[in-house]
C-alpha cells in the first residue's frame, strides 16, 4: 500500500493507493493539524493499520506539505511536485494549477510534458487562503462547508476591506452588528479569496488556451470557482478527485514512481 | 477653564480633562459596541470623578476611530496629530513618537511645538500592532503586561520565522506543544514585535529623541527590544502611555478655544 500524507497548516490529508489493484485509491482520511506533526502522522498510520487490518511494514509512506519540514524519517516530496504529479495523472493537458491552501496559495504553470515551467507562491501573508475564510466563518458561526450555500443566495456581495485575515475577522463582526446580511458577507469573503488569487494568476500568465484546475480545500467551492471564471473569462476544471486530497494523491504517485524506478 | 480630550481606540477609549496645564482627571475603559457609546461612557467617567458635567467643559476635542460621530465634541482631529502633541507637551525634547495601537502602528515626526512633520502608519497588517501581542498573550495564557515582564527572564528566546500573525501563531502553538519555556516564547514574540515596529521607523526621517505611546509601551519586553534595535533610550513620559492621544486632544482643545 502506498500512502501519501499532505501535512498542511490546518489539515493533514492522507490517501492510500493499492498497487495490487492498479493503484486505485482505497482510503482517504483527514485530521486536524494541531500539535506535533510527527505525533499526528504516527497516529494516522496507526489508525489506518488498525482500521484496515494492515501491517505497518506493508505501508509505504510519502510525506509532503507545509508542515512536513522536520519529518526526515519518511520519503519527502515537495508540494509543487506532488501537485504537478497528481494533475498530470488526473487531468493531463492542464496548464495552470491554482492551489488554495490553508495558509498559502500556489499558482503552478505546467508544460506539455506535465513538468513545472513556472510558479508563484504567496507564503508571506495568509490573506486569500483557507484560514481567511475559516476565521470569517467562525465569526459568523457557520461551517466553512456551508459557504456556497450562503454565497449563492447573495444578491449584493459586500466588500471586505481588510486584507489581513485577523482584521477581516473583526470587520465581519462589525458588519454583522451593522445588520448586514450573512449571505452578502460570505459572498464578499469568497470574493476576497478570488480577488487575492487573480493578480497571482495573471502574473504567472495565461496563454490563449488554458486548462485551469483548482486544488486545495477551497477548490471545492463552486462560488469561488465561478467568480474566478468570470474574472479570468476562462473555464476552470474541478478535479475528478476531491481537491483537498490532490496534493496527498500526487505525493503517493510520486512515491510510487520512485519505488518503481528503484525496482528498475 | 476646563478642556476635554477623547481618544477612541480599537481596544480602549480614553478621556482626559485639563485645567490650564494640569491634568485634573482621566479615564480608560474597554471599548463598547460603538464609538459613540464608548466616548460617552469614558467622558462621563472622567467627569464624574470631579463631580463635573459636560457643560463644565469649555471645549472638547475627539480623536481616534469614529471621532466624527462623537456628538458632544467641538472638533475632531487625527490621532497622529494628537499623539504628537501630547508627547511633546509632556517632554519638549521629544521629536519622534512611536504609537502602537490596538489595530495599527504609527511612527510620527514632530517639531519643537509638537506639530506634525511626517508620519507612517500601518493599519493593514496585524503584525506589529497591539492585536499581535493580544493574540500571542492569549495563547500563552498571560496578560499583556505579563507577556512583557516574563520575557525579561529569558536566556534563550525562540526565533519566529514568519512576520504574518497567523503563521507566527502557528509557530507559537508548535513551541508550546514542545513544552518550550513560556519566557523564551514570550521573548521571541516581543522581539518579533519590536523588529516589525523598528522596520517602520526606517521609512521616514526621524530624530533620536523618541517616545513610545499606547498600550504596548507597557510591555517591558517590547520596549527593551526596541531600545536595543533603535540604539537609544525612550524619553520618559510622566503620564500613562495610553492617555497621550487624549492628552494631545485636550491640549488642542485649549488652543482651539482660544482662537474661537
Amino acid at each position: 500500500m502506498i500512502i501519501g500524507i499532505d501535512v498542511g497548516s490546518i489539515l493533514v490529508k492522507a490517501i492510500m493507493l493499492d498497487e495490487s489493484i492498479n493503484n486505485t485509491i482505497v482510503y482517504k482520511t483527514v485530521a486536524k493539524s494541531a500539535g506535533d506533526p510527527e505525533y499526528i502522522i504516527k497516529n494516522l498510520i496507526n489508525d489506518i493499520a488498525q482500521n484496515l487490518k494492515l501491517k505497518k511494514r506493508d505501508l509505504n509512506i510519502g510525506i509532503t506539505g507545509r508542515n512536513s519540514e522536520n519529518l526526515d524519517v519518511y520519503h519527502k516530496f515537495s508540494e509543487m511536485n506532488s501537485l504537478a504529479a497528481a494533475i498530470n495523472t488526473l487531468h493531463r493537458n492542464t496548464q495552470i494549477i491554482v492551489d488554495i491552501g490553508g495558509f498559502t496559495n500556489k499558482i503552478i504553470k505546467v508544460d506539455d510534458n506535465g513538468r513545472i515551467s513556472d510558479y508563484l507562491v504567496n507564503n508571506i501573508c495568509s490573506s486569500g487562503s483557507g484560514v481567511f475564510l475559516s476565521l470569517i466563518c467562525k465569526s459568523l458561526d457557520i461551517n466553512i462547508s456551508q459557504i456556497d450555500e450562503y454565497a449563492f443566495q447573495s444578491k449584493n456581495p459586500l466588500q471586505i476591506s481588510s486584507q489581513c485575515s485577523i482584521f477581516a475577522e473583526t470587520e465581519v463582526i462589525y458588519l454583522m452588528n451593522e445588520g448586514k446580511n450573512l449571505e452578502d458577507i460570505v459572498a464578499g469573503a469568497c470574493r476576497s479569496i478570488s480577488g487575492r488569487l487573480m493578480p497571482l494568476i495573471l502574473k504567472v500568465g495565461l496563454d490563449s488556451i488554458n486548462q485551469i484546475v483548482l486544488t486545495g480545500g477551497l477548490g471545492k467551492s463552486e462560488f469561488i470557482k465561478k467568480d474566478l471564471e468570470n474574472q479570468l473569462k476562462s473555464q476552470i476544471t474541478t478535479p475528478k478527485l476531491d481537491p483537498l486530497f490532490v496534493c496527498a494523491y500526487g505525493c503517493a504517485l510520486s512515491l510510487l514512481n520512485d519505488s518503481q524506478e528503484g525496482l528498475n | 477653564m476646563l478642556f476635554g480630550g477623547i481618544d477612541i481606540g480599537s481596544l480602549t477609549g480614553k478621556a482626559v480633562i485639563m485645567e490650564g496645564d494640569e491634568i485634573i482627571s482621566s479615564s480608560i475603559i474597554l471599548v463598547k459596541r460603538n464609538p459613540v457609546l464608548t466616548s460617552e461612557l469614558v467622558y462621563t467617567e472622567a467627569l464624574s470623578k470631579l463631580n463635573l458635567t459636560p457643560d463644565d467643559i469649555n471645549f472638547c476635542v475627539g480623536t481616534g476611530y469614529g471621532r466624527e460621530r462623537i456628538p458632544f465634541i467641538n472638533k475632531s482631529l487625527s490621532e497622529i496629530s494628537c499623539h504628537g502633541k501630547g508627547a511633546n507637551f509632556l517632554n519638549n525634547d521629544i521629536k519622534s513618537v512611536i504609537d502602537v495601537g490596538g489595530q495599527d502602528c504609527k511612527v510620527i515626526s514632530i517639531d519643537q511645538k509638537g506639530e506634525l512633520v511626517d508620519f507612517r502608519m500601518n493599519e493593514k497588517c496585524a503584525a506589529g500592532t497591539g492585536r499581535y501581542l493580544e493574540i500571542m498573550a492569549d495563547l500563552l495564557g498571560l496578560s499583556l503586561t505579563e507577556l512583557g515582564t516574563i520575557s525579561l527572564k529569558s536566556k534563550s528566546p525562540i526565533a519566529l520565522s514568519s512576520e504574518c500573525s497567523i503563521y507566527a501563531q502557528s509557530e507559537v502553538l508548535n513551541y508550546i506543544s514542545r513544552k518550550i519555556k513560556k519566557q523564551d516564547i514570550a521573548a521571541g514574540i516581543n522581539y518579533a514585535m519590536a523588529k516589525r515596529v523598528q522596520k517602520m521607523t526606517e521609512k521616514i526621517s526621524l530624530s533620536p529623541e523618541f517616545a513610545i505611546t499606547g498600550g504596548v509601551a507597557k510591555n517591558a519586553g517590547v520596549v527593551k527590544n526596541l531600545e536595543t534595535l533603535l540604539n537609544l533610550n525612550f524619553q520618559p513620559l510622566s503620564v500613562d502611555s495610553q492617555l497621550i492621544g487624549a492628552l494631545g486632544a485636550a491640549i488642542f482643545a485649549q488652543s482651539y478655544s482660544i482662537s474661537k
